[in-house]
């Protein structure tokens, strides 16, 4: 693991990232057994301090990949990272662009350029791509949708509530997506909500402040920052909510264009 | 007593035989494998190695027993006693010392080790036993060696077994460096371990250290065999964080030579469950601390067989066929002979 600046939790664990939770938990006690303190398979080797630090990395990468939740998210994280490749981006941790590869079916030295070996755990139901034919049903929810005004300030709780997350499920709302052409702040706010992700988790993965996250999401352009740094905001965003990346930059750009042209 | 001042390389048993920089650094570096050309018409298949780093973890009785499932399996199998000052292969394998041996190879009354092959009782299988007369045999100079390496793809057979020394010299090193598949065999206890780790890092750095892919960083490659605490490379991956740190291209190389080094791992003397999962640990601390995959193929019970066996001089896979140590063994031959194809 140490030919890699920053091994993923399954390779930590040395298991493939579409591992049940059963073998998430038997190589999660593997590894223990192997780092404990009365293990004879380290002896002489590693030093008292590499051991904390691996049972620490073994410890935080079970907590993540144990959970349900937290799982998702950090797979869902780790497939955005390899999706597309920015100049943009270096200016954004360019170690979460590393890939997501199962270490047992994949020789490690192959890794480089190869995406179709890329192995990653299922998608959740956001992304499910399904040939859907809306029904007649569907498409009288949506347009209650569309119709629904554009909240300013809500708690993530009331907005979410407003919007009827009850009702509209998650292909609906994929639908929904597909249609966007305005993505405007509230929108792009509406599906981070949705997705349960918070500002702060956002600004985290993001790099963005979240002043600017803000200001994106309340379409406060004046408080937006040159167009190129826009731009590059807005790509890490959309990685991160799973967005058409160029569909929503040039609407987003243009409409700042227009709002703002002393800045470009 | 002034030949003793000319011997440069280490005493086989020593355990501590790493080189000290300025060694490799001169221009006489020796490499043994400098040039060496693989035969185009040659028979073998593969080179087997089995090493391990202390003694009495079963090498040779592994050797012995490999090589005679080998040759069930309807291939012809050359066995050579590497344990230069301590042979013993022969008598593992129920012979009385041959005639012929590598010490006729090393004094040249023959000039190739095809001429120095004595036959078994098996039909399939032959060995090259180990030199016995001359005390001194354990000292091998370089180009003695440099002759056994290149001709032992041009010996008749399609499997050559070595069985090597306990230690770290490096003739040792250097044979399981240039077979095929490199087994490390050891047992579950701290003594055992503790030199087998030895024996893997020693090979790991003498492969490093001879990779002509790697010439030029060699001095760092020094710098983490030296070990020294004052320095800032002390383990592979200091080497490696370096090496990325200065050129990453290197880095890659580096990379790319670590994961050719695949040593096979059997566990032998195996009392208990936790006895067999230590080939576990040990195969996930090797990947975490120098970067290998490593396969653990298999373990050995703890079984008295094997002494009775021994005690008769007669190797254990003809004394007890239908033991479940043989059949272990049997399954581990399968499987590697298997994954060669793949």
């Amino acid at each position: 693991m140490f030919l890699s600046d920053q091994p993923n939790y399954y390779e930590i664990l040395e298991i493939t990232p579409d591992a049940t939770p059963t073998e998430i938990r038997s190589a999660y006690l593997k590894m223990k057994s192997a780092y404990s303190k009365d293990s004879v398979a380290t002896y002489s080797l590693v030093s008292r301090d590499e051991m904390d630090d691996i049972v620490r990395k073994i410890e935080e990468a079970h907590n993540v990949l144990s959970s349900l939740d937290r799982r998702k998210e950090y797979d869902r994280k780790y497939q955005l990272g390899s999706v597309m490749a920015d100049t943009l981006e270096n200016n954004f941790k360019p170690t979460e662009t590393a890939k997501v590869i199962s270490i047992d079916r994949v020789p490690p030295m192959d890794t480089n350029n190869s995406s179709e070996h890329m192995l990653v755990a299922p998608t959740t139901d956001f992304e499910t791509k399904v040939n859907r034919s809306p029904s007649v049903v569907m498409e009288s929810t949506i347009q209650v949708i569309s119709t629904a005004p554009t909240p300013s300030h809500h708690s993530e709780k009331s907005a979410v509530l407003s919007y009827g997350s009850s009702v509209i499920d998650a292909a609906n709302f994929q639908l929904e997506m597909d249609r966007e052409t305005d993505w405007k702040g509230s929108f792009i706010r509406r599906v981070r909500e949705l997705k349960k992700i918070s500002l702060e988790e956002l600004a985290d993965y993001t790099k963005v402040s979240r002043t600017y996250l803000r200001a994106i999401e309340n379409d406060e352009y004046n408080k937006l920052p040159a167009p190129v740094f826009l731009r590059g905001f807005l790509i890490q965003l959309c990685r991160k909510l799973h967005l058409p990346q160029d569909r929503v930059i040039s609407a987003f750009l243009d409409r700042y264009k227009k709002n703002c042209p002393d800045k470009f | 007593m002034e030949k003793l001042t000319e011997i440069k390389e280490p005493i086989v048993g020593v355990e501590d035989s790493f080189w000290k920089p300025s060694e490799a650094q001169g221009s006489n570096f020796f490499n043994p494998f400098e040039n060496i050309k693989i035969p185009e018409n040659s028979r073998v298949k593969q080179i087997w190695a089995v090493g391990g780093g202390k003694g009495g973890v079963g090498k040779s009785m592994l050797a012995s027993s490999l090589a005679i499932s080998l040759s069930k399996t309807g291939n012809k199998v050359v066995a050579i006693d590497l344990d230069l000052g301590a042979a013993n292969l022969h008598t593992l394998l129920g012979l009385d010392l041959p005639k012929l041996s590598l010490s006729d190879f090393f004094s040249s009354r023959k000039t190739h080790l095809n001429e120095c092959i004595s036959k078994t009782f098996l039909p399939n299988l032959e060995i090259i036993s180990g030199a016995q007369d001359s005390v001194d045999v354990a000292n091998l100079e370089d180009y003695k060696k440099r002759r056994v390496i290149e001709q032992l793809r041009e010996i008749d057979a399609d499997y050559v077994m070595l069985d090597l020394g306990a230690g770290t010299t490096y003739h040792t090193l250097d044979f399981f460096v240039y077979a095929d598949v490199g087994l490390v065999t050891l047992l579950p206890e701290p003594t055992s371990i503790e030199n087998a780790y030895r024996f893997i890092k020693s090979v790991y750095y003498r492969r490093l250290l001879l990779s002509q892919n790697l010439t030029d960083i060699r001095p760092l490659i020094m710098q983490a065999i030296d070990g020294n605490p004052e320095q800032r490379i002390k383990t592979p991956s200091d080497l490696f964080k370096e090496v990325n740190r200065i050129n990453p291209e290197a880095a890659m190389r580096l990379k790319e030579e670590i994961e050719k080094f695949n040593p096979r791992l059997i566990i032998n003397q195996a009392r208990t469950q936790s006895d067999i999962d230590i080939g576990f640990s040990i195969k996930s601390v090797c990947k975490k601390y120098f970067g290998i995959e490593m396969d653990y193929i298999g373990y050995l019970d703890h079984d008295s067989a094997v002494w009775q066996a021994i005690r008769k001089k007669r190797p254990i896979s003809i004394e007890f066929p239908n033991s479940r140590l043989v059949a272990n063994i049997d399954r581990m031959v399968n499987y590697l002979v298997k994954s060669k194809r793949e």
